[in-house]
């Protein structure tokens, strides 16, 4: 991974000790609120429901077991010990002061991390597939070109003050993990028949209360032309895009406005002028950058494992964490380990600091000393020998994490919602646990397979409602916490929104609309058939004609 | 009886507070004042100048009626946290 030079180093310092001027001239009042506001959201510091939270960056998500280690120390000495992970690959947390953050800003420069751009009207934490790198599907490391993004982006003179948040994601991998057709630039790793390797690039996806799929704005970029590209894109957005309106300003509402040609227009006629210039990349520097992802070589380990062999039909537990959780990896002999932090009574995504400890520990042990956050809200152990699974299972059984629900119904991606979100009109984490009751039977979530199950307290749709197979939107109806069901979502190389099945219910009435919803799939379905492949198959009227029967 | 609360939340700390009837700021949502329209202005006026002051920030304020907080949302802030039980750190490691 990416290790900090004293340049970067320098620059933290530099930054934390400018917010902590910046604080100190918030308390005593020489800045106003309306003043203090932009500063500290370019920190990453909300003010939400009942305090501060800070959402720190990881960027790319990916972290090393000290940078994990020194994250649950900040939660256990500066919050009420636990963090949560984000779709953006960040952690939250909850319950942060303000004349404290200084001092966290500090502890985070230790650990080269930090806050930046993790909110506010700027290039966001770029994101990426949380198995780059450690996976033999991909065209080559998406790691690498997400790095030169963030150095790039970091602080961006010219974009700092852009009409609205802006979102780039990368993939290399034939199944997109990053959900690249949701973000205002998704950049998908391709390689053309030459043989030479370059970016397919989507521009305008988003989801809240406008969700719209990204479009193509190039089916070929030259990797080399990579900066002067974002550049000339991000260059019209910043002129173009709208101010006057918070609700039109994403690069979406630009695109659809003006239509992909005539937008691909404007940003080739911005892109002539800076193309192959100075703005480019120097070779040296992606030599730089690309070699500290160079591939670690790992002990020789065997295919077979008379260990692995021996607990192998004698625990349904690890069998099922086997075949759910534990995920190819570009050796044989290798594995990448998933971590659902999702599990009956659990927030989703919410993880303690000792657990946070447990498993960087187990990243140490059993893996490379590195730990990988996801889109879907989990975590990954990257480079496990596969004959030392079992003991990462039992490592993770200390803890309570080693359910095997990746992928399944149970693995839902859930914003923090009315419980801690200023903006949501209804609960999440509570109706996650409902749903997941519902299904408590492990036989019957299997049965059920691959599904993503998504819910967002609210339309900005921080808990990606849309790209879900079932999308659960939380609605305000009188003072009451109701909920939205949608249906055909997804968030892979086909990203589709879901449609809105009908009116809402109550959060006593969803799991049994969900339960509706599912009966009629498993009796539908052809063998070997999807959840999201039977709703394209059946058509979403015939789930929503079974919803509203029974309902 | 109906009226009007005062929230906002504490500037050096975030912490949720509401307007107490001696216009102090109380964390306790049962000891909230509820004003009427004889003295919500002069509670608004306290209020806007501990903001001033830099002691509260984000004022808005709730209508209730008398009994409980009419919304989720007021209920769920009035509890001062989650309706859910994060995963507890068991501190120190297990190693």
């Amino acid at each position: 991974m990416y290790k900090y030079d004293t340049i970067d180093r320098d620059f933290l310092d530099r930054r934390s000790a400018q917010f902590r001027d910046q604080v100190a001239r918030r308390l005593s009042g020489e800045l106003s609120e309306d003043e203090f506001k932009p500063l500290r959201l370019q920190n990453g510091l909300y003010l939400q429901l009942h305090a501060y939270m800070l959402r720190v960056a990881i960027p790319y998500g990916v972290l090393s077991s000290r940078q994990l280690r020194g994250l649950a120390s900040i939660a256990r000495d500066f919050d009420r010990g636990f963090g949560h992970f984000t779709t953006r690959q960040n952690i939250q947390f909850n319950w942060i002061k303000l004349v404290e953050t200084p001092d966290i800003l500090d502890r985070l420069a230790e650990l080269d991390m930090h806050a930046i751009q993790t909110s506010g009207n700027c290039i966001r934490n770029v994101t990426s597939d949380p198995l780059a790198g450690a996976t033999d599907d991909e065209v080559e490391n998406p790691m690498v070109w997400c790095e030169v993004i963030r150095q790039w982006s970091t602080l961006h003179p010219e974009f700092a003050f852009l009409p609205r948040k802006f979102k780039i994601a990368v993939s290399a991998g034939a199944e997109d993990r990053a959900a690249t057709g949701f973000h205002d630039i998704g950049l998908r790793l391709v390689k053309a028949r030459s043989g030479e390797v370059g970016f397919r690039v989507l521009v305008g996806g988003g989801q809240g209360r406008t969700p719209r799929v990204a479009q193509q704005l190039t089916p070929f970029l030259p990797k080399k032309n990579l900066l002067s590209y974002l550049e000339a894109i991000l260059r019209v957005y910043n002129v173009a895009g709208r101010r006057d309106n918070i609700y039109k300003a994403r690069l979406k509402i630009l695109v659809e406005a003006m239509g992909i040609e005539a937008f691909s227009d404007a940003v080739n006629m911005e892109w002539v002028g800076i193309r192959d210039s100075v703005v480019e990349l120097p070779l040296e520097e992606f030599e730089r950058i690309q070699r500290h992802f160079a591939r670690d070589t790992l002990p020789p380990a065997d295919l077979t494992s008379e260990i692995l062999e021996a607990y192998c039909g004698k625990g349904h537990a690890f069998e099922r964490w086997m075949r759910h959780n534990v995920l190819p990896h570009y050796d044989p002999g290798y594995a990448n380990v998933c971590i659902s932090i999702k599990a009956l009574g659990r927030p989703p995504g919410d993880a303690s600091a000792s657990e946070m400890e447990r498993i960087a520990d187990l990243a140490d042990r059993y893996g490379m000393g590195e730990i990988r956050f996801t889109y879907s809200q989990n975590v990954v152990i990257p480079h496990v020998r596969r004959d030392q699974l079992i003991r990462v299972f039992e490592g993770l059984g200390d803890i309570g994490l080693n359910g095997g629900e990746n992928g399944l119904i149970g693995d839902m991606i859930v914003c923090p919602g009315l419980d801690y979100c200023n903006l949501a009109n209804a609960r999440s984490l509570p109706l996650a646990d409902r749903i997941f009751q519902h299904f408590a039977d492990a036989g019957l979530r299997d049965e059920i397979g691959k599904i993503r199950l998504n819910i967002s307290g609210c339309i900005n749709a921080c808990g990606h409602h849309h790209a879900a197979d079932i999308g659960i939107l939380g609605v305000n109806k009188k003072g009451v916490e109701n909920y939205q069901i949608s249906l055909g979502g997804r968030a892979g190389e086909d990203a589709a929104v879901g449609r809105i099945l009908g009116p809402s219910f109550d959060e006593h009435r969803v799991p049994d609309a969900v339960a509706a919803i599912v009966g009629l799939y498993l009796h539908r379905r052809k063998p070997d058939e999807t959840f999201g492949d039977a709703v394209v198959r059946l058509g979403v009227d015939v789930f929503k004609r079974e919803l509203y029967a029974a309902a | 009886m109906p009226g009007i609360l005062i929230t906002a939340n504490r500037l050096e700390d975030g912490v949720v507070v509401w307007l107490a009837t001696d216009f102090t700021w109380t964390e306790t949502r049962s000891r909230a004042g509820i004003f009427d329209a004889d003295t919500v202005q002069t509670a608004r006026h306290s209020a806007a100048g501990d903001q001033t002051n830099n002691f509260v920030t984000a004022i808005y304020e709730v209508m209730v009626d008398g009994k409980a907080d009419v919304s989720a949302r007021e209920a769920i802030r009035a509890n001062r946290g989650p309706t859910i039980q994060a995963p507890p750190d068991r501190h120190p490691s297990i190693r």
